[in-house]
């Protein structure tokens, strides 16, 4: 068995370098990914639990909100129930608001409720008059 | 970010009108109709009043929930 030349002997050691090289670098970038990739899910997870936290508060407190809702509403049938029967006295059947008073009370209804109407609908020309 | 829930992104209900006996020049509201229609305006206001509440409480729980993340 001969030696081999010199050169190719080089050539050789600078392909055996270069292989080397490559392969670390690859595998370098490819570890690089998996860091980045799990960075990434672990971002991911925390924005999801912050969320899911989030939507707990926010749920524990329309819970709350509904139950002071439904008794209000329930306060305010009793109101209602009660109204009817205090109305029945002979006080609330006279006149209290006229013709004027209440298209004024409509204009401050669709004002409040921001119709266009309300600005132009006719007041209550007589009111003044009166 | 959590969104908000459904209910509290319908739009309020409108403000009721007076209740009235006749219509035009001839409207006219006893007490009786006063009575009742002042109750039903307060039932609405108090129904937004509390949707407005809930909406600046899930507001709030969002501010901190974003300081939070921040700090």
């Amino acid at each position: 068995m001969g030696l081999m030349p010199t050169g190719t002997l080089a050539a050789l050691g600078l392909g055996l370098s270069v292989a080397a090289g490559a392969g670390g670098y690859f595998h370098g970038l490819d570890v690089g990914r998996q860091r980045e990739r799990a960075a990434a899910h672990k971002d991911i997870d925390a924005a999801n639990a912050a969320r899911d936290r989030l939507r707990t508060l926010i749920e524990q407190a329309a819970l709350k909100h509904l139950e002071a809702e439904q008794a209000r509403q329930s306060t305010q049938r009793e109101i209602v129930r009660e109204s009817e029967r205090v109305v029945e006295r002979p006080v609330y059947r006279s006149q209290c608001v006229d013709a004027d008073g209440v298209r004024l009370l409509d204009r401050a209804a669709a004002n409040a409720n921001g119709e266009p109407a309300a600005a132009s609908a006719g007041g209550a020309g007589g009111a003044a008059a009166r | 970010m959590a969104s908000l829930p459904p209910h509290l992104l319908v739009a309020p209900e409108a403000l009721p009108r007076v209740e009235r006996s006749g219509t035009g020049d001839a409207a006219a509201m006893t007490g009786a109709q006063c009575h009742a229609s002042l109750i039903e305006l307060y039932g609405v206001a108090g129904q937004i009043r509390a949707r407005l509440i809930e909406l600046q409480e899930a507001e709030r729980l969002r501010a901190a929930d974003d300081g939070k993340e921040k700090d």
